[in-house]
């Protein structure tokens, strides 16, 4: 099985609302449970308040599909209470709506991994390599990389990665902000 | 501090430098973001926010209500010339708009847009500078409980009219209203979910979050997409002159586009993109020979984009009022005026009064700018637009991610803005308010403290939020809007 076959399986079997919703919903109990331990009893009304209600609206939308109709509507219905011309709003949503999995391609630059899962990939590879080795080093092989991936012609690959190293170093002596200090390298400083 | 003595306050720190700059710098660069399709305003003002922590507190705003201005013209350029709105607010342009391109009217059409959107913005903004004792007044008849209150029917007004289930909405919300519990309580030494990090004894970092859903989320989804934008490219042809003459004669439409625009403008989250399609409708539905619309009628261009500058002034009501955001772009404002210690509600209307009518006035200048601007580089404005988005999403991110370091040089920022982000990013894609969710990440320690400081008072009886009768009626208008949409139709089949 292909790595894109892996992916395409994976958008067309793997829903991630439910993913989305049981992030919620695991965070908002935890919330409560904590919040029995706090010692100053004030300090638990706020979170019980809005975490009961995530957990409640989350079981709400996990529960969508066998609700009776009465709940069903209020849970799953869209309840816009303004009317924004939805004939036009539609014309120009289908010029905008362009979702990975309404494509044919998971790619628009014929690579085996959905674009956005690439993005995804690099930025956390970005921001773990700047924890590592610092951010100034980074961001350059971030943009090479980047770039490389979508395919960006050579010339501007060489444009945007000497933009990067500039926009890095005016933060570092103009906002005089440390980024060129890793965690574990270059901890003194690279510069 | 009497309005008068304020103004003149307000106009003797304007117009001096480097402030007055900073009116014209943000504007310029509200338009480049706005023109550039996936960026627009709130992305645009999000990664700027951390480069004005050095700036002093108004020059800062000032740049981020110029952005925030001169965006709403600059979403117009790339919706006329390349059928891509930059900003949702430029949306409804594109219909009459990319036509009129392609007929060879661009020129035209910009300038109608131009025009529209300083004439619109200066009437709305002048009337809420004349309307603003009124709101004074109004204002300062609020207290903690009506704060907290006003807070709830914020987020229930959001969720009512965005897209998406109203409970996704309120979901969203209350889940960035429980983010916040994070850190130190208000009022109490209590320390909450820290794990004993010392990072996150100052609780999750709203301008992080902020940067995390428009900037990370946004270039994530944006990714997705085909790079290269300016398919078609249209010789700049077509009078300026004449574009200036349509606008001014059709004084009517352009003042009714604009109010439009600043009364939705201030229903909380209803934001640009409804004040455009609203306006646009109106147009339509007013005129005489409906059935030219959307073949490049140059009324459509002048209704939406009055409408888009107009709807300025009225989310700025909410805003600088109740801290509650009339949209994603004003999300961000509100950001940055907590980053830079000024807290929207009675103090800004009172004690802070010139530094509101500084904020007002500098919207009222950044309409000249845009008319200058829109007009004498007419021609040039579509390079702009011919930026391949493959270029722009890394240096984004840089900025992005950079920029959050900046915040406090402190990896939790780092970790809340990838994180949420990617959240975010779900969230949009399976229609879950991300303006709502934010709103909570931003009001959630003012909430809490105005509750907990109600609670004090009322000796812990949460009565209080109905035994006043202001407290009463916001309750009610919040059940209202919660319940309306459900039970409105089946009453009504009962009296029927």
């Amino acid at each position: 099985m292909s790595i894109e076959s892996v992916f395409r399986t994976l958008y067309d079997r793997v829903n991630m609302e439910y993913g989305l919703l049981f992030l919620m919903l695991i965070s908002a109990s935890y919330m409560i449970w904590e919040s029995f331990n706090f010692r100053i009893g004030q300090a638990a009304t706020f979170p019980r308040l809005t975490a009961g209600f995530v957990v409640i609206g989350t079981i709400l939308l996990l529960l969508r599909p066998i609700l009776p109709e009465p709940i069903y509507s209020f849970v799953a219905k869209d309840a816009r209470a303004l009317d924004v011309s939805e004939d036009f709003e539609e014309q120009t949503r289908e010029e905008e709506d362009t979702e990975p999995d309404e494509v044919t391609s998971l790619s628009t630059v014929d690579r085996p991994i959905p674009d956005a899962v690439f993005t995804t990939l690099a930025a956390i590879g970005y921001v773990i390599g700047g924890y590592v080795a610092g951010l100034f080093i980074m961001t350059p092989i971030f943009v090479a990389v980047y770039t490389s991936w979508f395919r960006v012609e050579l010339w501007v690959r060489g444009v945007l990665v000497a933009i990067s190293v500039a926009i890095a170093y005016a933060f570092l002596t103009v906002l005089n902000v440390s980024i060129d200090e890793g965690e574990f390298l270059f901890t003194g400083g690279l510069l | 501090m009497s309005v008068i003595q304020a103004l003149l306050e307000a106009v003797a720190l304007l117009f001096t430098w480097p402030t007055m700059g900073y009116v014209v710098f943000g504007v310029l660069l509200g338009i480049v973001v706005g023109a550039l399709p996936g960026v627009g305003a709130a992305l645009g003002m999000a990664i700027v926010l951390p480069l004005t922590l050095p700036l002093d507190p108004i020059n800062a705003i000032i740049i981020l209500i110029g952005m925030y201005s001169g965006s709403m013209y600059g979403g117009s350029i790339s919706a006329i010339l390349v059928n891509v709105p930059g900003t949702g607010g430029a949306a409804a342009t594109t219909i009459d708009g990319y036509p009129m391109a392609k007929k060879g009217e661009a020129v035209q059409a910009l300038t109608i847009s131009a025009t529209a959107s300083a004439i619109a913005g200066l009437f709305t903004v002048t009337t809420l500078i004349l309307f603003s004792p009124v709101l004074i007044e109004i204002v300062l008849a609020f207290g903690s409980p009506q704060y907290f209150l006003m807070a709830i029917l914020g987020l229930s007004m959001i969720t009512l009219v965005v897209r998406g289930s109203m409970i996704k909405g309120l979901t969203a919300g209350a889940f960035g209203l429980m983010l916040t519990t994070v850190g130190i309580a208000p009022n109490s030494p209590e320390l909450r979910y820290t794990f004993g990090n010392l990072g996150l004894f100052d609780g999750i970092d709203f301008i992080a979050a902020l940067i995390g859903v428009f900037a990370i989320a946004e270039m994530i989804k944006l990714s997705s997409k085909e790079g290269g934008i300016a398919d078609d490219r249209f010789d700049m042809s077509g009078s300026a002159l004449s574009g200036v003459k349509q606008t001014l004669n059709k004084p009517v439409l352009l003042l009714k586009s604009g109010y439009i625009g600043m009364l939705i403008g201030a229903i909380p989250g209803a934001g640009a993109t409804v004040a455009n399609f609203f306006a646009y409708g109106e147009a339509v539905r007013s005129s005489k020979d409906a059935e030219s619309f959307g073949t490049g009628d140059p009324r459509g261009v002048l209704a939406a984009e009055a409408s888009n500058n107009g709807m300025i002034g009225g989310s700025l009501v909410p805003t600088l009022s109740f801290g509650i955001p009339g949209s994603a772009a004003t999300a961000v404002l509100l950001g940055g005026l907590l980053l830079h210690g000024i807290r929207p509600g009675p103090d800004l209307f009172d004690a802070e009064l010139a530094t509101t009518y500084t904020f007002l006035l500098a919207l009222l200048i950044g309409n000249v700018v845009i008319f200058t601007a829109g007009i004498s580089m007419v021609s040039r404005l579509g390079i702009v637009t011919r930026i391949n988005t493959d270029y722009i999403i890394p240096i984004v991110f840089v900025l992005a991610i950079i920029g959050g370091f900046t915040l406090s040089n402190n990896w939790i920022d780092i970790w809340t803005l990838m994180v949420l982000g990617i959240v975010g990013f779900f969230m949009v894609k399976y229609d879950y308010s991300i303006i709502a969710f934010l709103l909570g990440v931003i009001l959630g320690p003012i909430a809490e403290e105005n509750l907990m400081r109600s609670l004090q008072i009322s000796d812990g009886s949460y009565l209080i939020f109905i035994t006043q009768p202001l407290s009463l009626a916001l309750v009610i208008i919040t059940l209202l809007v919660v319940f309306g949409p459900f039970i409105g139709p089946k009453v009504k089949q009962l009296i029927d």
